[in-house]
């Protein structure tokens, strides 16, 4: 598979409380993450909050500067080609609310000068007819829409450049159950019809487990795991993962059989424990892990499957 | 806490100097000639005098360096003399900042208590009938003219029922206190009227505020009778906001005081800013304006710190 | 899978936003008053130089015999102390009044628009610095300060013999002394709205296929923050219509004999005595007109308020 996207020792570092006197604090957001996605794969991203995962998808959609590294999109620089285009958490805000909807979904073609006015707007209709809206929602405003159809207004605007990668932060997590399910599937389905990449970012195992080929774990900014789907969630070797998928709630089982592996709560990502980060909150945790920084190594027995822990499984 | 007072105070007093710099420009463009101007009121100018003045305040000099001079004389406790009035700066605008203040001091408790009442009555029952009056009564007072207003006044109660002076021009210092403060009555009427305007909507949307908040309802599920809610509970909160925006309406204040004082004879700061700007008094003017400024500037300043000091959510940054 | 369609609204374009505001001005009966009244008083005010040739009038014939005449047939409120029909000056005075209004708001408008979208949208430094400024204008004596400005030589700031004496000097220099001064409102606002809306998440998507700072600014950021503005600049004109009076009435607004309702009053005082209903009229306009303008703002305020408008 050629790769099309390739993050190399990417960090971004952000400078905080700084002012006229102080210099302030470095908060790490994203510490030396080395990841590719190759073509029509779709790559999940992992992480509770604080762990760097936004930070990451946004410098990847050209929407923030690298501190250190590189991110490279087929080899080149990352420019606003329209190849890389994203999809955000929250509907209500996603969309001008002074626009129209076909002008929204439209806009991609109009920024990067692609095509006369008419056909940006047949444009635009074809692809809210591919995200299953009626053909007159080009002719109305946003807040005529629900939440779920709105979420399909972004992605009909996220696919109207003809993107080879879609970034995916979160969306479905501010959509009603019921929804979410209807939106996964419709990404799902476009993501066949396309030869699409995507960057999945979600909290959300379940999900993850249905739409992702590949799964990267983050926390507090570094990359902790990387695997494939099948090989993360049946064989997890990296504590954090394995604590991840312990916790998540499982319907009808009761709440002896469910041990919490993970003790107290993610650290301030001003404040990054030194050597191993998780080790503060991992039950394996031992002296070396206080010092030294695990790499990112194979896991024991299953090349393929990356995980940084001394003592990964 | 300290640090942020600190900063703030620092940066109050470069954005006094720079102001300073710029009312400088601003007076230098008035009619005339600077050293003529600045000139005229001295009683005791000789030849060398003028050629020094024309050495450090000439046209020809860069105005940064005019402006350098003229700073050091002001530190140094040289403030000049009117042109107007041949008298050094200090003996015109001393006694005249003793009538604004007059004039300022009682406008200010008056229309803070009224402001208050009137505001919480209001509160009480937004919508009803006394808020109504109140709240239309303060859209009126805000988008009346002063000196319209003033001359009203003037032909209401000064001509026609005589019961007050028409200008304090007239003021005698050997006249009876009572017989004096008459002649302030008008004038801090009006100045009132519009300060009234002016505060009564912010205590009345503060006030109403706060009477929804959480610890408002407690106390009224205690059993406490409203006029105690207000006078315990909710004055306070409800006030912090307001003070810190009355210490900012200085400026509007000013305003005001240069229309009052104009129209009735007051001879305080304002007018003695007006008269000297019409009589191309360069010293008094500057002086002046540079006080007026100094005098917001500071206000604003205080409403800065005691908002921080106030509000507790503020002062732990 | 198919998703149930749409309910239609009646035809295909749905209502626009405007006229959504609209309808909820409309049932805001002091501020539709309000507009019905400043209506009414431009044309009372703009249909001066009909209503001269109609009564066979001239603004400025002074005629020393008629002074201080009571209302009669030809003049209908009287005559002033130089023989000037009232009724007349108080028409073509709104007419200046008005103007210098409108166009010392719009450019104030300019001013303020400039500031708060810089401030809003570039952020740290120049954000603290341009707030700065700001304050500082908003802390300063206006009055005072016009004061000095209208009484600056413009000889001196290098501008030509020709237009330092131009009749129309005095009109213009009103117009930018008070568009200098009074912007900081609109700034504030034009801030606010700047702030919320550079982090909402379509103007990031637009960043995302390369939409760059003018093309947010004059496609996202302005038209949502277009209502704000509506508001702070009504409430503006009223501010700057005081303002204009105040400084003609102490003389360094508009001069002399071009009427404006504030230098009518500039002889207020002796006025008080003699003709005292000479000194009411001006007023009571500039009142009307004021308190007219802000209860149109504060009803628009209202009827743009985004939680009014709870979907």
């Amino acid at each position: 598979m050629t790769a099309l996207l390739e993050i190399d020792a990417m960090s971004v570092h952000f400078q905080v409380g700084s002012g006229m006197l102080r210099r302030g604090k470095t908060l790490k957001a994203v510490d030396n993450v080395t990841l590719q996605i190759n073509e029509n794969e779709t790559v999940a991203l992992v992480g509770e909050s604080g762990s760097g995962k936004t930070t990451l998808g946004r410098v990847v959609a050209g929407l923030g500067s690298t501190t250190a590294g590189s991110v490279r999109f087929r080899g080149a620089p990352l420019e606003a080609s329209g190849k890389i285009q994203m999809i955000f958490q929250d509907p209500f805000s996603a969309l001008d609310p002074r626009m129209l909807v076909g002008d929204v979904v439209a806009e991609p073609l109009r920024l990067l000068g692609r095509g006369k006015a008419r056909d940006r707007r047949d444009r635009a209709r074809e692809m809210l007819d591919q995200v299953r809206l009626p053909k007159d929602a080009a002719e109305r405003f946003p807040h005529e829409f629900s939440g779920g159809q709105r979420q399909r207004i972004a992605i009909a605007r996220a696919l109207v450049a003809d993107p080879e990668l879609i970034v995916a932060d979160e969306p479905l997590s501010a959509l009603d159950v019921s929804i979410q399910s209807q939106v996964l599937n419709l990404l799902m389905d476009l993501k066949e019809s396309r030869q699409l990449a995507l960057l999945f970012i979600s909290h959300d195992l379940a999900v993850v487990h249905h739409l992702a080929d590949r799964v990267a774990v983050l926390y507090l900014g570094r990359i902790v795991e990387v695997a494939s789907r099948d090989g993360l969630f049946k064989n997890p070797s990296h504590p954090y993962t394995q604590a991840l998928l312990q916790a998540a709630p499982k319907i009808g089982m009761r709440r002896s059989s469910q041990t919490t592996m993970l003790r107290g709560e993610i650290p301030s990502p001003l404040n990054p424990p030194p050597g191993c980060s998780f080790h503060p909150r991992c039950p394996k945790a031992r002296d070396i892990c206080r010092q030294v920084a695990p790499a990112l190594e194979s896991a024991p027995g299953r090349t393929g499957q990356l995980a940084a822990c001394h003592f990964k499984d | 806490m300290g640090r942020y007072s600190l900063r703030r105070i620092a940066e109050a007093a470069l954005v006094a100097l720079i102001m300073s710099f710029l009312l400088y420009n601003l007076i230098s463009l008035l009619p005339g000639d600077p050293v003529d101007l600045m000139l005229e009121g001295n009683p005791s100018v000789t030849p060398e005098l003028v050629a020094q003045m024309r050495a450090l305040y000439g046209d020809n000099q860069p105005l940064v360096q005019r402006y350098w001079h003229w700073l050091g004389n002001l530190a140094s406790g040289d403030l000049g003399y009117s042109s107007s009035q041949f008298k050094p700066v200090m003996e015109v605008l001393g006694p005249a900042l003793l009538q604004t203040s007059k004039l300022m001091i009682w406008t200010f408790v008056i229309s803070i208590l009224t402001s208050i009442v009137l505001g919480s009555l209001a509160a009480f029952k937004p919508g009803g009938w006394i808020d109504n009056v109140i709240s239309f009564f303060a859209f009126a007072c805000v988008s009346s003219p002063a000196y319209w207003v003033a001359l009203l006044f003037l032909i209401v109660f000064s001509v026609k029922l005589q019961w007050f002076p028409a200008t304090a021009t007239a003021i005698d210092p050997d006249m009876g206190l009572l017989k004096q403060m008459s002649y302030f009555v008008l004038p801090i009427l009006t100045l009132t009227l519009f300060s009234v305007g002016q505060y009564v909507r912010y205590v009345r949307a503060s006030m109403i505020e706060t009477l929804a908040s959480d610890y408002i309802r407690t106390a009224r599920a205690k059993g406490l009778s409203r006029i105690t809610i207000v006078r315990r509970h909710a004055l306070r909160n409800a006030l912090v906001p307001v003070v810190t925006l009355m210490a900012l309406s200085f400026g509007s204040l000013m305003s005001g005081a240069l229309v009052v004082e104009t129209m009735f004879g007051v001879q305080g700061m304002g007018k003695a800013i007006y008269d000297a700007v019409m009589m191309k008094d360069f010293n008094v003017a500057m002086i002046g304006m540079l006080f007026a400024t100094l005098v917001t500037l500071f206000a604003s300043l205080v409403a800065d710190l005691a908002y921080g000091w106030l509000d507790p959510r503020i002062s732990l940054k | 899978m198919t998703v149930p369609a749409l309910p239609t609204q009646g035809g295909h374009r749905s209502r626009s936003i405007w006229i959504d505001r609209w309808s909820v001005l409309r049932r805001h009966r002091p501020a539709m008053v309000s507009l019905m009244v400043l209506v009414l008083m431009a044309v009372f005010c703009f249909s001066a130089s009909a209503y001269a040739s109609w009564m066979g009038l001239d603004v400025n014939a002074t005629d020393l015999m008629a002074r201080f005449n009571p209302p009669s047939e030809t003049n209908l409120l009287g005559t002033d102390e130089i023989g000037r029909d009232v009724l007349l000056r108080l028409m073509y005075g709104g007419q200046v009044s008005l103007t210098i209004g409108v166009l010392a708001t719009a450019f104030g408008c300019a001013i303020g628009v400039t500031v708060g979208v810089l401030a809003g949208y570039l952020g740290g430094r120049a954000d603290s610095f341009l707030m700065r400024a700001t304050d500082c204008m908003i802390a300063l004596p206006l009055v005072p300060l016009l004061v000095i400005l209208a009484a600056i030589d413009l000889g001196k700031l290098g501008l030509p013999p020709e237009i330092v004496q131009s009749p129309s000097v005095s009109f213009w220099r009103i117009v930018i002394i008070i568009s200098l001064v009074d912007w900081t409102t609109i700034a504030r606002v034009v801030r606010a709205g700047t702030l919320t809306i550079a982090h909402q998440d379509y103007v990031l998507a637009a960043r995302v296929s390369g939409g760059r700072a003018p093309y947010m600014i004059g496609i996202h950021v302005l038209p949502n923050v277009a209502t704000p503005i509506i508001v702070a600049a009504t409430l503006t004109i009223g501010r700057v219509i005081l303002l204009e009076s105040t400084l003609s009435f102490l003389g360094v607004g508009v001069m002399p004999p071009t009427p404006t309702w504030g230098n009518m009053l500039n002889n207020a005082q002796e006025l008080a005595s003699t003709a005292p209903m000479l000194a009411v009229y001006p007023g009571l306009l500039i009142f009307l007109t004021v308190i007219t303008f802000n209860f149109l703002g504060d009803g628009l305020r209202v009827a743009f308020d985004p939680r009014s408008q709870q979907r």
